[in-house]
C-alpha cells in the first residue's frame, strides 16, 4: 500500500517536469522498492521503472527534443484539430434542416390528444371514465351528466398536458376510440395555462387532425 | 445548372427585369441572403419534383436520389415567419414519412360533416390568438359555467 502511494507521488513529480527532483525521488524510490519488492505486485513497479528509463532515453535523444519543440512552437495539435473540423464541414450531414425537413414518425406515434367524433358529427366519448381510471399520472378529469336526449355525455373532460406522460393507456382503454393521441407534437406553448386542455379544445383537435388520425388507424387496422 | 439559368431567363423574358426582381422578392430569394436554412431549401429544390401544394400555398417536394431520410421537404408559403406547425393534417403524415399517400390523396379521408380549418401554433403571439380553457377570464364563452344552486329562503 505504502509503496503504491510512493510510486504515485514519484509519477506526479515526474509529470510536474522537475527532472532533478525526480531523479532524487526515484533514487529514494529504488531503495523503497528493494525493501518492498517481496510482494506479488512487483511486476507493476518494474513496468514503471522501465517507463521511467525509456522517458529518460527519449529526453536525451536530440531528434526527439527537436520534434517536441516543433510540436510546441508550430501548434501542430491545433492544426490537426482544425483539419478534423474542416473535414466534417465538407462531409455529408447527419442532421436535418428541421422546419423544412422533418424526422420520421410512426403511425402509432403518441402526441397531442384529441377527442374524435363519429362520421355523423356526434361525439364518441360516453364518459365511461376508463381513461381517467387508468391514467398513471392522473392527468384526466371527467364529469358526466345526462344530456337532454337521455344519452350519457361528459360535461367536463380536462387533460392536464403538463401532467401527461404520453403513455397511451387512455387510447388503449377507450372502448369507443374517442380519446386518441394524435400525430401532432408541435403544440409547445409559452405559458402553463395553455396546456390545460378542456373538452372544447380536445374536440377541436379531433376536428382538425381527423384526416391523419383516420389514415393512421386505417394503416394499423390489421394489428389492433 | 443549365436548367436554373434557363428558368431565370424564361422569367425575365416573361415579366421583364422589374417583374423578375418582384418575383425574387415574392419567392423569398432576398430572404435567403440572411436565412441559411431557406437558402439550403432553395438549393435543394433544384431538380426536385413538386409533389403538391396545400391550401395555404406550402409546396411539398420530393427527390429520391438525395440522402435517405432527407428526401421529402416543404417550402413554406410564409417565407419570413415560417413555423413547423403550419403543415396541415393531410400533409403532415406524408412529410413525416408516416405514410406514402400524399396530402391530396388523404383529403379523401377528411370528414364531410364536421371539421375545422387547420391553424398553426400561435403560442406567444398574444392573448387574441391562443386558446383559453373554460374558466379562464379571457374565454368569452365561459360566463355561464357556474353550476351552483342558490339558497332559497324558506317562506314563513
Amino acid at each position: 500500500m505504502a509503496a503504491r502511494i510512493m510510486a504515485q507521488r514519484a509519477l506526479q513529480v515526474l509529470r510536474a517536469g522537475q527532472p532533478a527532483q525526480a531523479r532524487q525521488s526515484s533514487l529514494v524510490l529504488k531503495n523503497h522498492w528493494q525493501s518492498f519488492n517481496s510482494g506479488s505486485s512487483s511486476s507493476k513497479f518494474k513496468d514503471d521503472e522501465e517507463k521511467e528509463k525509456l522517458a529518460k532515453e527519449i529526453a536525451k535523444d536530440w531528434s526527439a527534443v527537436l520534434e517536441r519543440s516543433v510540436n510546441t512552437l508550430f501548434l501542430t495539435e491545433m492544426v490537426r484539430g482544425l483539419m478534423l473540423t474542416l473535414k466534417y464541414f465538407f462531409e455529408r450531414k447527419v442532421t436535418i434542416n428541421y422546419p423544412f425537413e422533418k424526422g420520421p414518425l410512426s403511425p402509432r406515434f403518441r402526441g397531442e390528444h384529441a377527442l374524435r367524433r363519429y362520421p355523423t358529427g356526434e361525439e364518441r366519448c360516453i364518459a365511461c371514465k376508463l381513461c381517467e381510471a387508468i391514467c398513471p399520472a392522473q392527468a384526466i378529469t371527467i364529469e358526466a351528466e345526462e344530456r337532454e336526449d337521455g344519452s350519457r355525455r361528459t360535461t367536463r373532460y380536462d387533460i392536464d398536458m403538463t401532467k401527461c406522460i404520453y403513455c397511451g393507456f387512455c387510447q388503449e382503454a377507450c372502448p369507443v376510440d374517442a380519446i386518441v393521441e394524435g400525430p401532432n407534437f408541435e403544440f409547445a406553448t409559452e405559458t402553463h395555462e395553455e396546456l390545460l386542455y378542456d373538452k372544447e379544445k380536445l374536440l377541436e383537435n379531433g376536428d382538425r387532425w381527423e384526416t391523419e388520425i383516420a389514415e393512421n388507424l386505417r394503416s394499423e387496422r390489421l394489428f389492433r | 445548372m443549365v436548367s436554373v439559368v434557363r428558368g431565370v431567363l424564361k422569367v425575365i423574358n416573361e415579366k421583364g427585369v422589374g417583374g423578375f426582381i418582384k418575383h425574387l422578392r415574392e419567392e423569398g430569394y432576398t430572404k435567403c441572403l440572411l436565412d441559411g436554412n431557406l437558402l439550403q431549401t432553395k438549393l435543394h429544390n433544384i431538380g426536385a419534383t413538386l409533389v403538391g401544394v396545400d391550401k395555404f400555398g406550402n409546396q411539398y417536394y420530393e427527390k429520391l436520389d438525395v440522402q435517405y431520410g432527407r428526401h421529402r421537404w416543404v417550402e413554406y408559403a410564409e417565407k419570413g415567419r415560417y413555423n413547423a406547425s403550419q403543415v396541415p393534417a393531410e400533409w403532415h403524415g406524408w412529410l413525416h414519412y408516416v405514410t406514402d399517400h400524399t396530402g391530396d390523396e388523404l383529403l379523401m379521408l377528411k370528414p364531410k360533416r364536421y371539421g375545422v380549418e387547420h391553424r398553426e401554433n400561435f403560442s406567444g403571439e398574444g392573448d387574441a390568438y391562443i386558446y383559453h380553457s373554460k374558466g379562464h377570464a379571457l374565454n368569452p364563452g365561459q360566463r355561464d359555467w357556474t353550476r351552483y344552486q342558490p339558497w332559497q329562503p324558506a317562506k314563513p
